[in-house]
């Protein structure tokens, strides 16, 4: 194992706006795809910043709170307004501050996203058929491998950090040969090496020209 | 309570799917309305006024001391790890400006002064106060003693120059690094400026993609779809045998490696059988040198044209090892034989085969084929067959680029075990490549 399998297990906590944020799961990555929250979107989005503070807001109080915790409060609208007073009280002292921007609150939860989903390693494909892809959404097709072969509970869906779901995932296909792990360094010495050979081609071959 | 399921669903197709789309829309924004109502719309409001006051306030900051916004806020962030007051920077810039027209107006001392700093006549015509501050002077103080300096600092920055040593002490390429993505960027600071003086309604952030579980994915996407397009640009510029517009086109959507090689392999076969942008001379040389069969070719194209592009790169490999194996007889294009084997030879260099130039082509080579068999076949390859190949090689770097070289049939490297390497199932089995 190494170290960054041990970071993708267990994330440094974030705390923005004074809450402190659960680590990003899949079954909190899901609800802030459900909600369509902006900072899970594939694409790019314009958006105005007062929508886009709304929606940051929102994000955090999802995962501010684990993720049964919220699913229950959707059914009891007078324990979330609880819980999302008590947010916003502690956010309200940090947004007094002076010199306040909102600005560097998206960047850190982009950070937040980023991290909690950044990988150990990088898997390569080694698939050989041309198999179409399927039409479920990959988180859909991870919690399914992952109950069914890696033995991850409903609850760890939920709660487990994202990276370590995707290390879980992705040994298993490994282990399965459908990927290669290797290291970000390897990768890009692989890719570097591409290129440079692709460039001492290119020159062989202007010179036959 | 907020969660509104009211909205009617018919079985009606086009109203049922419109009708989900409002009941999905309902439920998640009255949850979020309700949620976002809750948290206090005070304080998700106050956040945005705060931040368009913060932007007010650095735009006009950024005016007033002849800066950038960005420039404003590594200064603030400095003075607060240097624990003093953005007030001391200011007034040292400000300070900064007047010694700057008294040198630039003839004054002896305080061009010494700027000098000491390492602050050039030049800089000082031509750099901001701000940028003097954080480069040449900040540079100087954190080389020299401030003892050395106290002289000309003081005449630079005023009496204040002790608490600004502090701050010019900063490593101020490293504070923006650290602070790439959590400052205002001037354009952003701008727009919020104008929406606090009602000259605009909506500030708009444009939010770059942020799935960063598929981040991956993407990525290996833009490197494949930016090869694939080299490689129509390649195949346009070069040899005439495809079209760049065409290519990219047709590859535009495809993610999948085998996919783009068939979807060129299409292109360059029905080019090749049409005449397309080559003369009729050079697609029957093509077609002769690699013993391809016109009638073959039209049923594969006609069948299947993906994997036609495949048989065809097989027959490229049966050319080339029967022209090794000498069953190939009557090959008559010399000239353009000995013309790539001038080329391979001066790559050689004095006849070492492990000269830079050769390791290189044949890594590229090599790591699919067999570097140093490769390069020896460079040799005996007649031009159009190189340059065929060159194309089945973009095909495979992009693949390269992709995949472990070990699956390459192990061919990943330069060591002795290659040089009489021919063990093509790796990569052949990967294009779909039929194997003798």
């Amino acid at each position: 194992m190494i170290a960054a399998e041990f970071t993708a297990a267990l994330p440094e906590p974030q705390i923005i706006l004074g809450l402190r944020l659960w680590p990003l799961s899949l079954g909190r990555y899901r609800l802030l795809k459900r909600f369509e929250s902006p900072f899970v979107d594939e694409s790019p989005r314009e958006i105005s910043v007062q929508e886009l503070t709304k929606e940051l807001f929102f994000a955090l109080l999802i995962c501010g709170l684990p993720v049964s915790e919220f699913k229950s409060y959707l059914m009891q609208p007078k324990l979330l307004a609880k819980q999302a007073k008590r947010f916003g009280k502690i956010a309200g002292k940090h947004t007094k501050q002076k010199g306040f921007s909102i600005l560097p609150c998206f960047e850190q939860f982009k950070i937040y996203c980023a991290e909690a989903t950044a990988m150990p390693w990088h898997p390569l494909s080694t698939s050989r058929t041309n198999e179409s892809e399927s039409i479920s959404h990959w988180s859909h097709s991870m919690e399914i491998c992952l109950r069914s072969n890696a033995g991850w509970t409903a609850e760890e869906i939920e709660e487990e950090p994202m990276a370590k779901a995707m290390t879980d995932f992705f040994k298993y296909m490994e282990s399965q040969g459908s990927v290669r792990l290797i290291s970000h360094e390897d990768y890009s010495a692989m890719e570097a090496h591409g290129e440079a050979n692709a460039k001492a081609f290119e020159e062989y071959l202007a010179t036959l020209n | 309570m907020g969660l509104n399921l009211e909205s009617t669903i018919s079985l009606n197709s086009a109203s049922f799917e419109r009708g989900m789309h409002r009941v999905k829309e309902s439920v998640a924004d009255s949850i979020k309305s309700f949620a976002i109502g809750a948290i206090g719309v005070a304080t998700v409001e106050e956040a945005f006024r705060r931040t368009i006051e913060t932007a007010d306030e650095l735009v006009n900051t950024a005016k007033r001391l002849g800066t950038t916004v960005e420039q404003v806020q590594l200064l603030r962030q400095a003075a607060k790890e240097a624990g003093t007051e953005m007030e001391t920077v200011s007034t040292a810039l400000e300070k900064i400006n007047q010694a700057r027209a008294k040198a630039l107006g003839g004054d002896r001392a305080a061009s010494a002064a700027f000098g000491a700093l390492g602050v050039s006549q030049t800089d000082l015509k031509t750099k901001r106060a701000a940028d003097l501050f954080m480069h040449e002077i900040s540079e100087t103080v954190k080389k020299v003693s401030p003892e050395q300096i106290a002289q000309p600092l003081r005449e630079v920055l005023g009496r204040g120059a002790g608490q600004g040593i502090a701050v010019l002490k900063t490593d101020f390429d490293e504070l923006d690094k650290k602070m790439q993505g959590f400052m205002m960027s001037g354009e952003v600071a701008e727009k919020l400026k104008q929406l606090s003086e009602g000259l605009s309604f909506m500030g708009t952030v444009l939010i770059v993609q942020l799935a960063p579980a598929i981040l991956w994915c993407a990525d290996a996407l833009l490197t494949l779809m930016k090869s694939a397009i080299n490689f129509a640009q390649w195949v346009d510029k070069k040899t005439g045998l495809g079209d760049a517009a065409k290519i990219s086109g047709a590859l535009s959507g495809q993610t999948d490696l085998k996919g783009q090689a068939k979807i060129l392999g299409s292109i360059l076969i029905q080019d090749i059988k049409n005449g397309g942008k080559i003369t009729e001379e050079q697609r029957q040389s093509i077609l002769k040198a690699n013993g391809v069969d016109p009638a073959r070719l039209d049923k594969d194209v006609k069948d299947s044209a993906g994997d036609s592009f495949m048989v065809f790169a097989d027959k490229i490999k049966s050319t080339i090892d029967a022209l090794l194996s000498g069953k190939l007889k009557g090959f008559d294009q010399e000239a353009d034989f000995n013309a790539t084997a001038d080329v391979a030879k001066k790559m050689r260099g004095n006849g070492r085969i492990e000269s830079d130039s050769l390791v290189k082509v044949g890594n590229f080579l090599g790591s699919n084929i067999g570097a140093v068999h490769a390069a020896a076949r460079m040799e005996q390859y007649s031009k159009t067959t190189v340059e065929l190949l060159r194309g089945v090689n973009q095909t495979l770097k992009t693949i390269q680029v992709q995949l472990p070289t070990k699956n390459f049939g192990g061919n990943g490297s330069l060591d002795g075990r290659m040089k009489n390497s021919s063990n093509y199932s790796g990569i052949m089995s990967l294009m779909d490549i039929p194997q003798s």
